[in-house]
């Protein structure tokens, strides 16, 4: 019995050893991939090419419920971005507050028939579209709540060009994000399916005329947390995925989308959250199924802010939805590309990785640790083994974060003082010893929610988009 | 006369202030009233009015000789000095010493000089001891303009700003420089400036909105300012768009300055309407 503990132990401590090892791998492809961008993005000019005929125009899809107060000043400011052609597509998701009045006022729209929408996606019935020749790039779409798939796929079936961009309503973007993504997707055009933008977090920032305007790091606990775990997921984990077109998420805050594609592949998946890397996932089977050349890439550089949930309730609520779009994602779709050669890298390393070692981390980690507790309780002469497992797996981890600290200050430096930087190790230690496990917790409790409403999909997403709403309101 | 007003206290309190108005351009308002009041009374009124109007930074200055009451008043446009002028002629009312007018003014609405401003109120009410009750509005001396040749360059880009600064400078322009939208339209009611440089991709408030506000303010007092597009943008649609909203010229970048003169020039020198 005790060695089956200790043996079963110990296959848990390789297993987080093999996590970091292939995150190890992963950061070494982002400070591969790293040079190139700030070469890259060192010799654009982005001033230029905001005005340029040579860009290809975009349609930027918001999707709106109950956001009265916000959506005003965002709209405006996406109105104002520096992109030689674009529209705006506001989609009110049957907002239960006065988000379609306060939309009409501000721009003064008018109201016409639906018309003018292609129905390519089925989506909920939509009720009007609204305009005004004053703001010939602004629309609003206004229909009967579906949630925020659904609405997405309203925005696209009125999008009038073939690029779009999917913005969360409550999210910033910098005048330059959009400019910049589209010069990466000019690089290749016939090959990009999917830019994905970088998310940082607003909180601790000074916001002025809907623009940061003075980066800071957030003062609470919460929000420094997801700073530092934020960096790590998209400078040391997203750059490199990208570097061997393996990236399996596009943020569903801020991402460019060849709109042909999302098209074929069924629009995005609604009735559960995770619509974002389930759209990617359905990208990169498609591209590999029909066998066609394609790229998704991610672009660091291309900057939107977000405000972080800064209440441990609404932090956990948040991860346990992401625990749950993530198994729903892997059951529906992971599993079909599981282990198969034809699906190349997607194949073989991301959905592997993914199954393994995220979805089913939870189980590997909670077992592991008990069988380890349980052999020290019938044994105490082991918790050396215990101690220098757990040591290597913090050193190992600390070296991960600083890494993706290190990308950060060499490439962007938006956390340019010492002190910053050096709160930003601190969080970086800190997250082992409480965070981490946390984010294990929440997503095992995920799972449940799973399982649990497995018969009530529809019902879910609903609630689970207000929380988003709730977090911007706190 | 002129010698007493000078040596007013009221002036003397608010000289500072009012020069820092003037050379930041930034908004500020005067009450002028006539009352007896003694020291007591004075500190009355200004926790009354801190306990009305919290958010309004004011000064108040008491003249005994003259037995006016000076109140000054932190970025308030005429309409609100007006109506917080209400606010202290109720006091005055109800401690019955109010004996005389009230004035109200507001610096740069109803003067072009924040000092001359309040000489000039103070002018008024000396010169008038017997006017009714009631609140008056100063009606000061207002240039349309401090430079006839002046420009007002809008662009993010520092570089561009000061490129332009220094060559118009040196043409003999009178040049502000604002780097975004807000900041160009908080220039554009200080200075007045006959022409307006902008860019499209302006930050705060984007640039056609930034022109149409500039135009509506134009059209309002009844100036000949003209705008000009000196922009990175070179759709078709952007300068079909701008010349709707009455712009006068539309150049890309990148630029040449002696073409770039000609045109201001062209613009600059123009017959002035008659306002």
């Amino acid at each position: 019995m005790r060695d089956v503990l200790l043996a079963y132990g110990i296959f848990a401590m390789y297993y987080v050893l093999t996590i970091n090892t292939i995150y190890l791998g992963i950061i070494l492809f982002s400070m591969k991939k790293i040079f190139k961008i700030m070469k890259e993005s060192f010799y654009s000019k982005y001033d230029t090419l905001s005005g340029s005929k040579h860009v290809p125009p975009i349609s930027i899809l918001v999707p709106a419920y109950n956001e009265e107060l916000t959506i005003k000043e965002n709209v405006r400011s996406l109105l104002a971005l520096h992109y030689p052609k674009y529209e705006v597509i506001v989609v009110n998701d049957g907002s239960g507050d006065k988000t379609l009045d306060v939309m009409i006022d501000e721009f003064e729209l008018t109201y016409h028939p639906p018309t003018m929408i292609q129905n390519t996606i089925a989506t909920e019935k939509v009720r009007g579209v609204y305009y005004n020749p004053e703001f010939p790039n602004l629309y609003l779409v206004d229909k009967e709540n579906g949630g925020k798939a659904d609405s997405l796929n309203a925005g696209i079936n009125l999008s009038h060009y073939p690029l779009i961009s999917s913005i969360d309503a409550d999210s910033l973007l910098e005048k330059d994000a959009l400019i910049r993504i589209a010069r990466k997707y000019m690089e290749n055009p016939d090959e990009y399916v999917a830019i994905g933008g970088n998310v940082r977090i607003a909180n601790g920032c000074r916001i002025k005329n809907g623009m940061v305007e003075k980066v800071n790091l957030p003062k609470k606990m919460w929000p420094m947390f997801q700073t530092v775990e934020y960096l790590k997921a998209f400078l040391g984990g997203r750059i490199g995925w990208s570097e061997i077109n393996g990236l399996i998420i596009v943020s569903g805050a801020f991402g460019v989308f060849k709109k042909d594609y999302v098209v074929k592949v069924g629009g995005y998946r609604g009735g559960y959250p995770g619509e974002d890397m389930n759209i990617i996932l359905k990208l990169h089977r498609y591209m590999l199924d029909n066998k066609l050349p394609y790229k998704i890439d991610f672009c660091p550089d291309a900057v939107c802010w977000t405000q972080a949930p800064d209440s441990y309730k609404i932090l956990s609520s948040q991860r346990k939805r992401w625990g749950r779009g993530n198994l729903k994602n892997m059951i529906e779709e992971g599993r079909f590309m599981f282990m198969r050669p034809k699906y190349k890298v997607m194949g073989w390393l991301t959905i592997p990785y993914n199954i393994i070692f995220e979805t089913l981390s939870p189980y590997f980690r909670i077992t592991g640790l008990l069988a380890l507790i349980g052999y020290s309780l019938l044994d105490m002469s082991g918790w050396t083994i215990m101690a220098v497992f757990m040591t290597i797996n913090v050193l190992f981890g600390t070296l991960l974060g600083l890494g993706s600290l290190l990308l950060e200050e060499m490439a962007f430096q938006r956390y340019p003082k010492f002190r910053q930087y050096f709160k930003m190790i601190g969080y970086t230690v800190l997250m082992f010893f409480g965070y981490r496990q946390l984010g294990i917790l929440w997503r095992f409790l995920g799972h449940i929610d799973f399982f649990k409403k497995n018969n009530s999909w529809g019902t879910m997403t609903r609630t689970s988009w207000n929380e988003d709403e709730e977090d911007q309101a706190a | 006369m002129a010698q007493a007003q000078m040596g007013s206290r009221i002036v003397q309190s608010f000289h500072h202030f009012l020069h820092y108005y003037q050379v930041s351009q930034l908004k500020c308002g005067i009450i002028i009233a006539r009352a007896d009041m003694n020291e007591k009374q004075v500190d009355k009124l200004k926790s009354y009015v801190e306990k009305n109007e919290p958010n309004t930074g004011c000064q108040i200055s008491y003249d005994k000789e003259e037995g006016l009451l000076g109140i000054l008043l932190d970025d308030c446009s005429l309409g609100y000095t007006h109506f917080y002028a209400l606010h202290v002629q109720d006091f005055l009312r109800e401690q019955r010493v109010l004996n005389g007018g009230i004035m109200v003014g507001s610096f740069p609405e109803n003067s072009d000089k924040a000092e001359e401003m309040l000489f000039g109120m103070l002018r008024q009410m000396i010169d008038r001891p017997d006017s009714q009750e009631g609140i008056r509005i100063y009606q000061g001396k207002k240039e349309q303009r401090n430079h006839e040749k002046s420009i007002l360059i809008v662009d993010s880009d520092r570089d561009v700003q000061k490129l332009l600064k220094t060559y118009f400078n040196r043409k003999g322009y009178q040049v502000t420089t604002a780097g975004d939208g807000k900041e160009g339209l908080e220039r554009f009611e200080g200075v007045l400036p006959s022409l307006v440089i902008t860019e499209i991709n302006l930050s705060a408030i984007g640039g056609y909105s930034f022109i149409n506000q500039v135009k509506s303010i134009t059209n309002e007092k009844g100036l000949d300012t003209e705008v000009m597009v000196l922009t990175n943008k070179q759709l078709e649609e952007d300068i079909k768009r701008t010349f709707e909203y009455g712009v006068a010229e539309y150049i890309t970048k990148p630029f040449s300055l002696v073409e770039l003169e000609a045109r201001v020039k062209r613009l600059v020198n123009r017959q002035p309407k008659n306002v």
